[in-house]
């Protein structure tokens, strides 16, 4: 039997707070994170409402205790502050974090930085060019959290986080690590916001996941980490333990660069071999956490690929993308903490703004509060250009 | 369960691979940067895709279709690529326009193939894999991230095979940006690179290496991969950790029969190959590389095709030699790699 893997600590931040618990209030709240932009400097900051983390990078580093050059991203900071609070919520020791590793994700790394100095390069802010690349947000991620060893990062679009979950687990069940912190951070960026513009894929309003009339995304920012821990070190502090991570499955679409096949291949593969890897059927599933971005796309593919997979039965499922909108490769990460979230305290979030079913599916997401729910498997979704999809099951202890 | 490689397909500055004189000769650049030297893309890729294609999704896919042939496979059961840059000339294009024309009249073609996960992804469409996909991208260790990923899946016993690469592109924009942080030697062209290890900054380049990989050994196998690790920061040098790797795949530094280097002539980095090599090393044999391919953040792929290869044919060229030794009976190499003492990597391959 591989050894069971367990959640210890998770920290998140995102539109709708800067912490677990922020998130959490938000969330049960119904209170969303999308709106005007008021950092990122673009043109379209009234033509698209995003899911934007109101503290400056200046304030980021405050919080940190941290003075900072050209050389930190904002997706660095970002990262660095959600990884601090998942390791402080593990309760690990010093002495405990040898042979921890680290993987991060991310799809911009320092773009906010490059896109605003490129053009005006100087002897003292040339450094940004050092930290362009993806694998420096998560070496200051490992700096900040004194994690040396295994440190590594993960790009696979908007799948990334959810993989370097996946892979954490998968080091700790081959004995590579004793124990893993993996995740993934983005930041908004110019780049990222004129991309999805220019796939006319941006909801010039209040994104409906799963709705017939959904528009489009909204891109939001944040980063959330998750401490993965063996069965073998948890003893002792089982208190910690907040899920298992029980499975999961990574599939390739194979359909085309970013849209989604109309049959959900993708979607349908990792879902189904999620939970045959997890030894569970479909039965056992009480609620997933959709990918859910409002693409037109997205949205009926995976409402295909749900409704191939779980037929009459489709358990409960939400997409959380209107509280934060898409944090690309932090999304994964993000969601995989309010799944533990729901399963921990045996709530659904819903999804906004849902009004009408899709003329193509009957699926309905939820679109109230459940609190009281019984819980017992999450599934949560990512997928991503490159026809990258990747789903996780965490369960209740 | 073993590892094996059992197909190769590379488009590397010293040409491409196979092909039959592949390194016969080394092939000589002026200073400035390393280009790969491209097959006719026609050959593999039809002529409407590749229009769009820029030159990393070219020599990614074309030399992990290489790789499935020499293999003989037409369809991977997973496909793991490392990059530590990515797509570098549509990001640039996308943001090049997206500056000059101040966020308007953006084509969206260049933003969808500026992901890191772009060759894997091109790769599964052209191959109809819906296996496994993972792109690795943590700098100089992206590729040993997704060898052992590779290995991983192998030892699960749930793959026949896995289609593993490596690719990077360099720029003559990415060339000049990095030129403003010292990147680079200007006026050193790749044979005279060791002879000016007095300075800072290295050669650039760029190649895309493809394996394919399985635990069944089959007539064309190159080797056996044994182990690889990576390691962020070596608080007490590199030498330690080196012999306790080479241990912990059974084996002695007696049995290391050749050892490759990342050495790049960067006066800031060269000085820590010396560190590892302790007096268990003198009298091995010592090559190097990056004269051969560039520097660039998947170069130690080119590393591995280059020992693969060593292993099978029991040759290794005087181009690449670093000491006066035998060179002869080769069964196992250690490749060693590192960046400005931060990202370490060991990798240790051995004769079939």
């Amino acid at each position: 039997m591989p050894r069971k893997i367990y959640v210890t600590g998770i920290g998140i931040i995102s539109a709708i707070g800067i912490n677990v618990e922020e998130n959490y209030d938000s969330l049960k709240g119904l209170k969303h994170g999308i709106g005007k932009l008021k950092n990122l400097k673009t043109i379209h900051s009234n033509s698209f409402p995003c899911g934007e983390i109101k503290l400056t990078n200046s304030n980021l580093a405050q919080k940190l205790d941290i003075s900072i050059g050209p050389d930190f991203s904002r997706t660095a900071l970002l990262g660095m502050l959600a990884a601090k609070e998942a390791l402080h919520n593990s309760g690990l020791s010093n002495a405990e974090k040898m042979n921890m590793g680290i993987i991060s994700a991310t799809t911009v790394g320092g773009m906010d930085r490059t896109e605003k100095l490129i053009r005006n390069i100087t002897l003292e802010n040339r450094n940004f060019i050092i930290s362009h690349v993806c694998g420096d947000s998560t070496e200051k991620i490992a700096d900040c959290l004194e994690i040396s060893g295994f440190v590594s990062t993960i790009s696979t679009a908007c799948s990334s986080s959810i993989n370097s979950v996946m892979m954490g687990a998968e080091l700790i069940q081959n004995n590579m690590l004793d124990r893993v912190i993996a995740g993934g951070t983005d930041a908004l960026s110019q780049f990222t916001l004129n991309g999805f513009n220019s796939l006319m894929i941006l909801d010039k309003g209040h994104n409906r996941p799963f709705d017939q009339n959904r528009k489009g995304l909204n891109l939001g920012e944040g980063a959330a980490y998750l401490v993965l821990e063996s069965e073998n070190t948890i003893k002792g502090r089982e208190d910690k333990v907040l899920c298992e991570l029980t499975a999961w499955a990574n599939t390739n679409d194979a359909f085309h660069q970013t849209a989604s096949s109309e049959n959900g291949d993708g979607a349908f593969l990792s879902m189904s071999k999620a939970i045959e890897n997890g030894g569970l059927t479909i039965g056992d599933i009480d609620y997933i956490n959709a990918h859910g971005t409002g693409t037109f796309n997205n949205d009926l593919s995976e409402a295909v690929a749900m409704d191939r997979l779980f037929g009459e039965h489709i358990p409960k499922f939400s997409s959380t993308k209107p509280y934060t909108g898409h944090t690309l490769g932090a999304a994964g990460a993000i969601e995989s903490v309010f799944a533990i979230l729901s399963l921990v305290n045996n709530i659904i979030f819903p999804t906004l703004n849902f009004d009408t079913p899709m003329d193509e599916m009957s699926v309905i997401p939820v679109t109230k509060l459940l609190e009281n729910e019984k819980i017992r498997n999450v599934l949560s979704n990512s997928f991503g250009f490159g026809g990258n999809n990747s789903s996780l099951i965490f369960s209740a202890i | 369960m073993k590892v094996f490689i059992n197909g190769i397909g590379a488009i590397t500055p010293q040409g491409f691979y196979p092909s039959g004189d592949f390194l016969r000769e080394m092939i000589v650049f002026e200073p400035g940067r390393m280009t790969a030297l491209e097959p006719n893309y026609k050959d593999f890729i039809s002529p409407v895709k590749l229009r769009r294609m820029s030159k990393i999704i070219k020599m990614g896919l074309a030399s992990a279709l290489m790789c499935l042939d020499d293999a003989n496979i037409s369809q991977p059961g997973a496909i793991i690529t490392a990059t530590g840059l990515g797509a570098v000339d549509d990001t640039d294009k996308f943001l090049d326009k997206l500056i000059d024309d101040k966020e308007t009249l953006l084509n969206p073609t260049p933003f969808i193939q500026s992901t890191h996960n772009t060759v894997s992804g091109r790769i599964a469409i052209e191959t109809s894999c819906q296996g496994y996909n993972m792109t690795w991208v943590h700098k100089n260790v992206a590729f040993e991230h997704a060898l052992l990923d590779a290995m991983l899946k192998l030892h699960s016993g749930k793959y026949n095979n896995i289609l593993l690469g490596a690719s990077e592109e360099i720029t003559l924009e990415n060339y000049n940006l990095k030129k403003h942080v010292g990147y680079w030697k200007d006026n050193v062209g790749n044979v005279d690179l060791l002879e000016n290890n007095t300075s800072i900054g290295t050669i650039a380049g760029e190649g895309s290496v493809f394996f394919s990989l399985s635990s069944v050994k089959t007539s064309g196998t190159y080797a056996e991969i044994k182990g690889t690790k990576t390691f962020y920061k070596l608080a007490s040098g590199p030498n330690g950790a080196m012999v306790d790797f080479i241990s912990s795949l059974g084996l002695s530094t007696t049995d290391i029969d050749l050892v490759l280097l990342g050495i790049n002539g960067n006066v800031e980095e060269d000085f820590i190959y010396q560190n590892a090599l302790g007096l268990e090393f003198e009298n091995k044999n010592i090559a190097w590389y990056k004269h051969l391919c560039g520097e660039h953040e998947t170069a130690s792929g080119f590393a591995l095709m280059l020992a693969a290869k060593f292993l099978k044919k029991q040759f290794v060229p005087d181009f690449i030699k670093l000491s006066n030794t035998p060179f002869k009976n080769i069964k196992n190499i250690l490749i060693y790699q590192q960046r400005f003492n931060r990202n370490h990597s060991f990798t240790i391959l051995s004769k079939c």
